[in-house]
């Protein structure tokens, strides 16, 4: 995974270490300046070693839930990503006819694929120009009796297989499609051998619009590269493209031309999108553009397309934004950019324009686009590659955000019982800390007590939480991969990256000593002489709030529930299409959950033990409970 | 005078007819619930430098609340506490935690030792909180625990000691920065007649030879008859300060 809620993991990894690394260089350095306090801090770990291993126990609930959650997302993504690379293959850009243009008729001729060739062959980037025929057809296998309705049929034109030879025999040997000029042949990919029950030398029926024809199997491939099936189809079977030309009808034609770029995926991402960039802008008519450029250059739909974009969620979508963005800033210019022609080709962003006129209710303008808009290109230019890499992260940044929403109720507790656990410890021993306040030791120096044993205790924690985090996504990505049959095409397999497992560990250790930190602080206020004589903290007597503290403390109960209820109350009054609806729905469930329990925790140090305050603390605790009720509400 | 230094507590000039404890109208009231009971009323009382006093009267009495008040180790609710001559109230929680580590020991009657550091190390505490070095502080504890007679016992936990060591440990500590003023809570109440006296005749000495003021709370007649003075209280009350006079 790349992102967590937006942010980039190596960022996040980065300051998390770095995070981790202060807290534990200051309580080293602090440490080192008075041994005795170390002392006392760490010898009371082996005092009681059940005790001590039960709390590490507690502890790691945290670190577990979130080294699962980021697991799982890595997985997801890692398996979707390989699917998408398993599809694709060695095709970084693919260029289609615009059906819109054509009015159904999505075929193109050799003009095309040789302005393609033209524009490429000195680029350096490129490694690979393939014209194909792509279609759904049904296959079957007459002596197994066994027929798949939709198989992906790919015609490749055989004298353009540089840069696309990445095919691989189920033997683990490179596979061979030269075969394929013989007449009658085809090669199957190992899904569609399986569902056909097909081996080497049977004799296939492919049954086309123009009648049935028998090939025989020349090899059987892995399901990658143009073997690698669809979206939804992974059973594949290639045939020379003359043979499919011949069988649909379509002599001389392509339904699509496929770019490989050259290097390895994490270099040629950059690239990819830079020449479907540039491909895009060979094949873009000025004129349409221009009659788009000023057809749109009003106050009124800029306004409008401003508005589009504020209101952003659903209504612009996750890949869209930018490129509207863009697409308006343009539009500002005398004259239609690049950029503006680029952004306008996108299918998604022309869509949302056609929408906003659509609002704007004038005819003359709706009708003045609709012709530019049809002439605008001769191919829709993509880079799919990018485009499923894209899916699968935001896919896998899906889950993690589930899981860590559904675990953040989970680790609130984890929190919690950190708190309690330490202010549990911290009572076992309150005539030995009455005795050190008594000698003259200070307030922070009990606090740093805590933090050492505190730190000992989290370090331990979030080791062992990141490694039983592991053990439990290991066996949820297995209980995942059991439900997604192999049918479905889509392999399920474990992943986890080295920035996970320091988020994790480091992100567990930060949480814990905070929380160690905020319940030491507690601790510290004590009576030293109720603790000497070993007495309970309520002989001592409370000092009486003054009314600006009363005041404070129920604005603290009610801010919490009310981020909650604004949230929800704006996602209500957006009719849910607020700008980016998971973004908000993160923001209103998961971040003010971290803040609202320290807010809380605070409120249960100020209440706590006052005979006074019924309705703050009544406050405080309906506080507590609202939230739990607006995220239940929400999901 | 600058507070945190036990030494310049004892050597600021402070006039020998000045007292170097002062309470005025303390009182000390405690809340639980429905139940409120006035620890103090209005007491009054001084200690000169140097002197050993001893506070005595029947459990209940307000002995040890008064100790506890006038050390700082609790609040009080009405009155002034000071100690030569600076207000116990207008110092921070900061300030009088040194104060506490620097210018006074304390001495319980349950010796109240950490359990998990050596007689060494609880000797060093003080020390190393007043500022003193690692190494400073290594030596100074040797030598207090050898004043108190337990030179061989340095790396002992108070487990593997005796109650008599326990005690001689805790005066020890009590005495590691040299402070002016020493209060102990009962000191000799857990301990056999032997150790009792032994403990009473060290820190009898310690009251002659270094002339330290010490403050103690005790049942015991004996224990009083070697102090220069005995505070009687009851009900919260001073009833008698050894001085012919009382607050009641």
């Amino acid at each position: 995974m790349e992102k967590l809620f937006g942010v980039e993991m190596n960022v996040l990894a980065g300051v998390l270490l770095g995070g981790t690394v202060v807290v534990l260089v200051v309580v080293l350095l602090l440490a080192l300046r008075n041994k005795v306090l170390l002392k006392l801090a760490l010898r009371n770990i082996p005092r009681r070693k059940a005790q001590s291993v039960l709390i590490v126990v507690g502890l790691m609930l945290s670190t577990t839930i979130i080294m699962s959650a980021l697991a799982i997302g890595d997985s997801v993504s890692s398996s979707i990503r390989s699917a998408v690379l398993d599809a694709v293959g060695e095709t970084d850009v693919r260029l289609t006819s615009p059906v819109a243009a054509r009015f159904g008729d999505d075929y193109l001729d050799e003009s095309f694929v040789v302005r393609v060739r033209e524009a490429v062959q000195d680029d350096e980037r490129v490694d690979g120009v393939i014209p194909l025929i792509r279609e759904q057809l049904p296959l079957l296998n007459e002596a197994t009796d066994k027929t798949v309705a939709g198989t992906s049929v790919v015609g490749v034109s055989l004298d353009s297989l540089r840069g696309f030879d990445g095919l691989q025999s189920l033997d683990g040997g490179s596979g061979d499609l030269t075969g394929l000029a013989a007449e009658s042949t085809v090669v199957i990919n190992r899904t569609l051998s399986t569902k056909l029950d097909a081996e080497i030398g049977d004799l296939i029926t492919l049954v086309a619009p123009s009648g049935r024809g028998q090939y025989r199997v020349i090899d059987i491939v892995e399901d990658k590269g143009l073997a690698g099936g669809e979206e939804q189809v992974r059973s594949a079977a290639l045939f020379s493209i003359e043979t499919l030309q011949g069988v649909l009808g379509r002599e001389g034609q392509y339904n699509m031309i496929e770019v490989s770029v050259k290097g390895v995926l994490s270099v040629d991402e950059g690239d990819s999108d830079d020449l479907a960039e540039e491909l895009q802008l060979l094949f873009i008519d000025d004129e349409a553009s221009n009659a788009l450029f000023q057809a749109l250059k009003t106050p009124m739909v800029v306004e409008a397309l401003q508005a589009r974009l504020d209101e952003g969620g659903s209504a612009v979508g996750p890949f869209s934004s930018d490129t509207l963005d863009n697409l308006v800033a343009e539009l500002d210019k005398d004259a239609p950019s690049d950029e503006f022609k680029v952004a306008i080709t996108d299918t998604i962003t022309l869509a949302i324009v056609g929408g906003v006129i659509e609002e704007i209710g004038d005819p003359e303008l709706a009708q003045s686009l609709l012709i530019p808009a049809s002439q605008l290109v001769d191919m829709q230019v993509a880079a799919i590659k990018n485009q499923g890499l894209a899916i699968a992260e935001l896919i896998g940044g899906f889950i993690v955000a589930l899981f860590s929403i559904f675990g953040s109720f989970s680790i609130i507790v984890g929190l919690l019982l950190i708190f309690l656990v330490f202010v549990m410890l911290a009572a076992a021993r309150t005539t030995e800390m009455g005795i050190i306040r008594a000698v003259g030791t200070k307030r922070r120096h009990l606090v740093q007590m805590f933090a050492y044993e505190g730190i000992v205790y989290s370090i331990g924690a979030a080791l062992l939480g990141t490694l039983l985090g592991l053990l439990a996504s290991v066996a949820l990505v297995g209980i995942m991969g059991g439900l997604v049959g192999e049918d479905d095409g889509f392999d399920f397999t474990y992943n986890v990256t080295l920035q996970s497992i320091v988020v994790a560990f480091s992100l567990g250790l930060v949480l814990t000593a905070i929380t160690v930190a905020v319940s030491a602080y507690r601790v510290s206020k004590l009576n030293i002489v109720v603790a000497i004589r070993g007495l309970g903290q309520e002989f001592v007597q409370d000092e009486t709030p003054t009314v600006g503290r009363r005041i404070f403390n129920v604005l603290k109960a009610l801010g919490g529930p009310y981020v909650y209820v604004y949230g929800t109350w704006r996602l209500r009054r957006e009719g849910w299409r607020t700008q980016n609806r998971l973004g908000l729905f993160l923001l209103i469930a998961a971040i003010p959950l971290p803040i609202l329990f320290f807010v809380y925790l605070f409120d249960l140090i100020q209440l706590r033990g006052t005979g006074h305050g019924l309705f703050t603390r009544i406050l405080g605790y309906f506080g507590r409970a609202i939230p739990f009720v607006w995220i239940a509400i929400i999901i | 005078m600058p507070v945190g230094d036990g030494d310049s507590l004892m050597d600021t000039g402070q006039s020998i007819s000045e007292p170097i404890i002062l309470a005025t109208g303390v009182t000390k009231t405690y809340r639980s619930r429905d139940v409120v009971v006035e620890a103090l009323n209005n007491v009054s009382f001084e200690v000169m430098p140097g002197e050993m006093v001893a506070v005595m009267g029947p459990s209940g009495s307000g002995k040890t609340t008064l100790l506890n008040c006038m050390s700082g180790l609790d609040s009080i609710d009405a009155g002034d506490v000071s100690i030569a001559g600076q207000l116990l109230r207008t110092m921070s929680d900061d300030t009088l935690s040194d104060y506490r580590a620097s210018s006074m020991g304390f001495v319980f009657q349950v010796y109240n030792l950490l359990p998990v550091l050596s007689a060494q190390e609880n000797v060093e505490l003080p020390l190393v909180l007043a500022g003193a070095s690692q190494k400073q502080a290594r030596v100074q504890a040797g030598e207090k625990l050898g004043f108190v007679g337990l030179g061989d016992r340095t790396d002992h936990l108070p487990a593997e000691l005796s109650g008599g060591q326990q005690q001689r440990v805790a005066i020890a500590r009590a005495l590691a920065n040299d402070p002016a003023i020493v209060w102990a809570d009962e000191p000799t109440g857990n301990l056999d007649s032997t150790n009792a006296g032994e403990i009473m005749e060290l820190l009898v000495r310690l009251n002659k030879e270094v002339r330290q003021t010490f403050v103690l709370v005790t049942h015991s007649e004996e224990v009083g008859a070697v102090t220069d003075r005995i505070v009687k209280m009851s009900d919260g009350v001073v009833i008698d300060d050894g001085n012919g006079e009382s607050n009641s």
